[in-house]
């Protein structure tokens, strides 16, 4: 059984306000999108933007209401509940944000962060969440000496090394991460992507994965599904979507990927011979 | 075309330049150490390297704007077509700025004020650096948005810029600094923000612009796989100092220091799938002031002699014909570089 069920979800934003407080411009972002995620899966959702893929995510977990459809998570159907259920619920579902600077809280520590979910959804004394937070940062690569360091002294990688902490806490069973290395380095970004492949096999988590960049998909997602204008143009296995994209639009994003091999004078790449000095 | 003062002669020098921000104790750290290197009219040049490796502190102090930027200039020089900039009054940058060079940032949106038409923004900048007329300017605006591939450019040259998206909003910005004809492009991450299509579209463009009106770019970037999009040679920045320089052969097929090997490699390559790994370079870059003794990279280099790398500083050295390296185990160690077909 799947963990996460989406049924014909559509959102559509109203933007702009006339005299009378009518809105002026109604944006479809998401248009009747379906979608079904395993335990221990990864479905990458990918698209430009404006795609919808983002909403998308804020919709799976009730970030967002949408308009029609239906979200059943492990056997929940999440549109149904009220809030103090919700509450209960999100605990299972986590969000990591593109830009980790802005999602964590400047005025607390590293161990504060990431012990703050148990203070408001468990007993645990303070000790007991500390240590806790101590032992996720610890796993995720975060060392005792940064601690009681706030966001401020520490780089991108590592601060989003600590909101993958945060999202840990409460044991997930499914974390949406919105665009999670978009903002970092092409070398730092491979550690962050490496880490989120690893924890994913330790704990068996399902990761809606939304990313503009089809390049990163391939080492970490099982599925893709690729969005434009709100809508899925196509999905599939991720080889299947690598090695034989079927719709135009997939096809133009895999070849704008940017390849590493320079081009000479003419703007041809350069064919390198191997072997020379 | 242009007429270059002296023949043979870079157009810009950067040599041993040292950039420093104030501490919180109140002395000065150094952000950047012994930078030199040069550019050819009409080439591309890229300074690549992760955040806080310097390449965006260096060009800065090429634009004249580590002033403005709350840090100072602390020695070597900057010569921009003869002429050595580092002590230039602020009235001459003025003068240099616009016509001399130009640079673009990472987020459009926010250098373009949200008030004024873009025609009106284009316009203004060649009458104050040109000093065109109100008519000439405008024509001006209208003819540097075609050449920037906005399409209805006699239209939009009318609206303002949240009608544009993240992408036209960055071709206005290159009409607004090609407008006043530079000879130097500066270009810091321009595309980072932009979608994969996108931002494929902006560095065609800036090809077609380089192949148009021969002007010679300085591209800023952490990507290596953008760089190669357009650059003809890659310096490659790691605290705050060059650590390896060299046409872009030399540094994508055979890369001499092993942080260039290790920025290469963790590049996502199609069909990864089999490992589901990427190679990442461990650890982080270190922080201005916090830099290791010895090699500055060794603490996360694979290749690292302890007794050796750790204890003195190496100097960049000639690795040969056209590239130099900052490392002493250059000649020893294998590194590969990126591998085609």
């Amino acid at each position: 059984m799947s963990l996460l069920d989406v049924t014909g979800v559509s959102k559509t934003f109203a933007t702009g306000r006339n005299l009378l407080g009518r809105p002026t411009r109604r944006i479809p972002a998401v248009q009747d999108v379906s979608l079904s995620l395993g335990r221990g899966e990864c479905l990458a959702v990918v698209g430009e933007s404006g795609a919808g893929k983002s909403t998308l995510g804020r919709i799976v977990l009730r970030l967002i209401r949408p308009d029609t459809g239906r979200i059943v998570f492990d056997g929940v159907d999440v549109l149904a509940l009220r809030p103090r259920e919700m509450r209960r619920l999100r605990q299972r579902m986590q969000m990591i944000f593109q830009d980790p600077y802005s999602s964590l809280d400047p005025r607390m520590s590293v161990a504060e962060a990431v012990a703050e979910p148990l203070l408001v959804h468990t007993d645990l004394g303070r000790a007991a969440r500390l240590r806790r937070a101590a032992e996720l940062l610890d796993r995720v690569g975060i060392g005792r000496r940064y601690l009681e360091r706030y966001p401020a002294e520490l780089s991108g990688g590592q601060l989003q090394r600590v909101a993958i902490a945060r999202a840990l806490t409460l044991d997930p069973s499914l974390i949406v991460c919105d665009e999670p290395v978009a903002a970092l380095d092409v070398s730092v970004r491979a550690q962050v992507l490496n880490l989120l492949r690893d924890l994913q096999e330790e704990r068996g988590l399902s990761y809606l994965f939304v990313s503009h960049d089809l390049a990163l998909v391939e080492v970490i997602a099982d599925r893709v599904m690729v969005m434009a204008g709100g809508r899925v143009v196509e999905q599939g296995d991720v080889e299947q979507i690598f090695r034989s994209p079927t719709h135009e639009y997939t096809q133009r994003l895999l070849s704008a990927i940017p390849v590493p091999v320079p081009r000479d004078a003419s703007g041809r790449r350069m064919a390198e011979v191997r072997g020379t000095p | 075309m242009r007429e270059q003062k002296t023949a043979g002669q870079p157009l810009l020098e950067v040599r041993d330049l040292a950039v420093e921000f104030p501490s919180a104790s109140g002395g000065w750290t150094p952000v950047v150490q012994g930078v030199s290197f040069t550019l050819d009219q009409g080439e591309s040049v890229a300074l690549v390297g992760e955040s806080g490796s310097g390449k965006t502190v260096t060009s800065l102090a090429v634009m004249g704007l580590t002033g403005v930027t709350g840090g100072r200039v602390a020695g070597g020089s900057v010569r921009f077509d003869g002429r050595e900039l580092t002590a230039l009054p602020e009235r001459e940058w003025r003068r240099l700025r616009g016509p001399g060079m130009g640079m673009i940032f990472q987020q459009p949106t926010r250098s373009l004020n949200p008030a004024y038409t873009v025609g009106d923004q284009i316009a203004e900048s060649v009458r104050r650096h040109l000093g065109l007329g109100r008519r000439a300017a405008w024509a001006r605006a209208v003819e540097m948005l075609d050449l920037v591939q906005i399409p209805r450019a006699a239209e939009r040259v009318h609206d303002y810029p949240h009608s544009f998206s993240g992408g036209m909003c960055q071709r206005v910005m290159i009409a607004m600094v090609m407008a006043c004809n530079p000879r130097l492009l500066i270009a810091d991450e321009p595309t980072t923000a932009l979608d994969v299509t996108v931002q494929e579209r902006i560095l065609q463009l800036l090809r077609d612009l380089q192949e148009q009106t021969g002007v010679s770019l300085l591209f800023v970037s952490h990507d290596l796989a953008v760089v190669a999009e357009l650059c003809q040679r890659v310096v490659v920045m790691y605290a705050g100092e060059v650590v390896e320089q060299g046409t872009a052969a030399d540094v994508y097929f055979r890369p001499r220091h092993p942080y260039t090997a290790g920025l290469l490699a963790s590049i996502p390559k199609p069909g990864l799938r089999a490992g589901r790994r990427l190679t990442a370079i461990p650890g982080s870059i270190p922080a201005p002031g916090s830099w290791p003794s010895g090699c500055r990279f060794h603490v996360r280099c694979p290749h690292r002699d302890p007794g050796r790398c750790d204890l003195r500083h190496p100097e960049i050295v000639p690795v040969g014909p056209s590239a130099q390296a900052r490392c002493v185990r250059a000649d020893e160690i294998e590194l590969s570089g990126v591998t085609v077909g």
